[in-house]
């Protein structure tokens, strides 16, 4: 019973809890029971928040007949860059390690008004920096499917947590596929939205332009009422924009008749023949459902991996130079008796190796005499890489693509850092052009989870779910990995 | 692109990075390594969309303030004005 429950969906969990056939406190006793057995191997949460359960709430109030939001008492849990007030929020960093958050990120106080049941903090790659979690100044996060390779990043955590039944949903954060890519890697859905469409306030900023709060579940149903739980304007985020709700219910019956599928040619320069194969398979079943399939070119896409690599980087050099061990942080005063030898010391200190290289990055290419020909000419390729969508989309509904070039990948196998940035190649268009990107599980590979991504116009969230929720219908959901 | 060791440590000081010798060498070769990756991003052909409209500096007028011939009209929507100002509720630092 305590199994059966974790696995549940939240849509599932939702029904059952109104039903009365199980409790909110009986819920999160089974998530708590397989992170307890689970997470000594797996290290997915960096620390669990007993103070912000609702499941007594939640029992006195369906005991009342008290009619509840969609997500309230189901456990989810929240990726470690998102502030929540009752525990510290690191973002990976030991930088940041017991830094207490004076006011809940607004996506988590969305989910506190729903009396979500708000279970840990799990773990990142720092500050976001990374595809495999590896990088987190607290320790990796092992893949639950093969305990010797990476769950992907940075979103790592959450992924792990989700689909090894510690938490029914997880927020992450996908800043260049760090939702969508350890989606693949946990076979989950992983939905990165569009740009603006949640609210970034509170989030610890990496790269304030392409920064997208995202959700992590196993359905597309359970993703769509995640995400429509925190979605929204915020007067906090002058960047967040208001959209139309997403019709969950009629994801049940999924209709792709007539959708016009591009399938990015370049995306699959470097792809594995392994995982193009369920790729492709699973574009071949859509078509009998009757989608439209064809090819689609994006010229710029694959420079528009380095040209996310100068971006980013350089928004991050800006980003963190807060993080001083002044404002935040604890100064090294043996360092010297001048503000800048205390900062430079606490820093060098505390960042880990890759913080350390994309802020030296992001220098580089914002500084004087190497501006133009770094951070200038990334910007000129990210618009017109977002130009080749915006031209793609009179075509097509929605672009497809292998989410990653391979499986996940062994722990410690990927020490060149142009190997691992190369792993985001078919995740970053989406990110610089701040479209709707997801990934959904499409198949098998070597025993390992395989991702379909497909990208969306502005807005176009309720869309790709719709057709994740067709992938769902046609490939099944792979089983939740239970067994660790 | 070759990043020489001082580049590296002048790139370190306006990061505010204090890194140990090992760590400056170390980075300065993969920095090296990666903006070589990033000069692709120059073989990319083309204008970003928009780039080709520019207005020709001579059309500019002369940098003189002038009176706005529909100042009046303006002010006449102001919720609060003294005169020809605009009266805003001051931000005040109290020490």
């Amino acid at each position: 019973m305590t199994t059966d429950l974790a696995a549940l969906t939240l849509v599932a969990a939702a029904d059952g809890l109104r039903r009365r056939v199980f409790s909110a406190g009986e819920l999160e006793a089974a998530c708590a029971a397989r992170r307890q057995q689970a997470d000594p191997t797996l290290h997915a949460f960096l620390v669990e928040t007993p103070q912000r359960s609702t499941a007594a709430a939640v029992d006195a109030a369906l005991a009342t007949g008290e009619s509840l939001p969609p997500l309230a008492g189901l456990p989810i849990a929240i990726k470690d860059n998102l502030c929540l007030t009752g525990a510290p929020t690191t973002a990976g960093s030991r930088l940041l390690a017991g830094y207490q958050p004076v006011r809940d990120a607004t996506v988590v106080a969305r989910l506190a008004a729903q009396r979500t049941n708000l279970i840990g903090k799990t773990n990142l790659d720092e500050f976001g920096m990374g595809s495999s979690t590896e990088h987190s100044a607290f320790g990796p996060t092992r893949n639950p499917y093969d305990l010797t390779r990476v769950p992907g990043g940075s979103s790592g955590g959450s992924a792990v947590a989700v689909a090894a039944g510690a938490a029914l949903a997880a927020l992450g954060t996908d800043t260049g596929g760090s939702v969508r890519q350890p989606a693949a890697y946990c076979g989950l859905i992983g939905l990165k939205p569009t740009y603006g469409r949640v609210s970034r306030s509170g989030l610890i900023a990496l790269t304030s332009s392409t920064d997208v709060v995202g959700v992590l579940a196993r359905t597309a149903r359970d993703a769509a009422v995640a995400f429509s739980g925190v979605a929204g304007r915020d007067p906090d985020d002058a960047t967040s924009v208001a959209a139309l709700p997403l019709d969950v219910d009629a994801l049940a019956s999924p209709n792709v008749r007539g959708l016009r599928i591009g399938v990015i040619e370049e995306a699959f320069a470097d792809v594995a023949p392994e995982v193009a194969g369920p790729v492709r398979a699973t574009l071949l079943e859509l078509e009998r459902l009757g989608a439209a399939v064809a090819p689609c070119s994006l010229p710029s896409s694959p420079a528009g991996l380095w040209a996310y690599y100068v971006i980013t980087p350089a928004e991050a050099s800006t980003n963190l130079a807060r993080y001083d061990g002044i404002r935040y942080g604890t100064p090294l005063h043996e360092a010297g008796p001048t503000l800048a030898a205390r900062y430079a010391a606490t820093r060098g200190q505390s960042f880990g190796d890759e913080v350390k290289r994309r802020i030296l990055l992001g220098t580089f290419a914002l500084s004087a005499g190497y501006h133009d020909r770094y951070y200038g000419e990334a910007t000129r390729v990210r618009r017109i890489l977002s130009a080749e969508y915006a031209v793609a989309f009179n075509r097509f509904d929605v672009l497809a693509s292998p989410t990653t070039p391979d499986v996940a990948f062994p722990l410690g196998s990927k020490r060149d850092p142009l190997a691992m940035y190369r792993e985001d190649v078919n995740l970053v268009g989406a990110s610089l052009a701040g479209l709707p990107a997801l990934s959904v599980p499409c198949g098998v590979a070597t025993g390992l989870p395989v991702g379909l991504h497909l990208t969306g116009p502005a807005l176009a969230e309720g869309q790709l779910l719709t057709l994740a929720a067709a992938v769902e219908t046609v490939r099944g959901r792979l089983p939740l990995a239970l067994a660790v | 692109m070759a990043v020489s060791r001082a580049t590296l440590d002048r790139m370190a000081q306006l990061a505010r990075l204090r890194l140990t010798a090992a760590e400056a060498e170390r980075f300065r070769g993969e920095l090296s390594a990666i903006l070589e990756a990033f000069d692709r991003i120059r073989a990319v052909p083309g204008d970003a969309p928009g780039a080709a409209i520019e207005r020709p500096l001579k059309d500019l007028r002369p940098d003189k303030p002038r009176q706005a011939a529909e100042a009046d009209a303006i002010l006449a929507d102001v919720p609060h004005r003294t005169g020809r100002s605009v009266s805003v509720k001051g931000g005040v630092l109290t020490s």
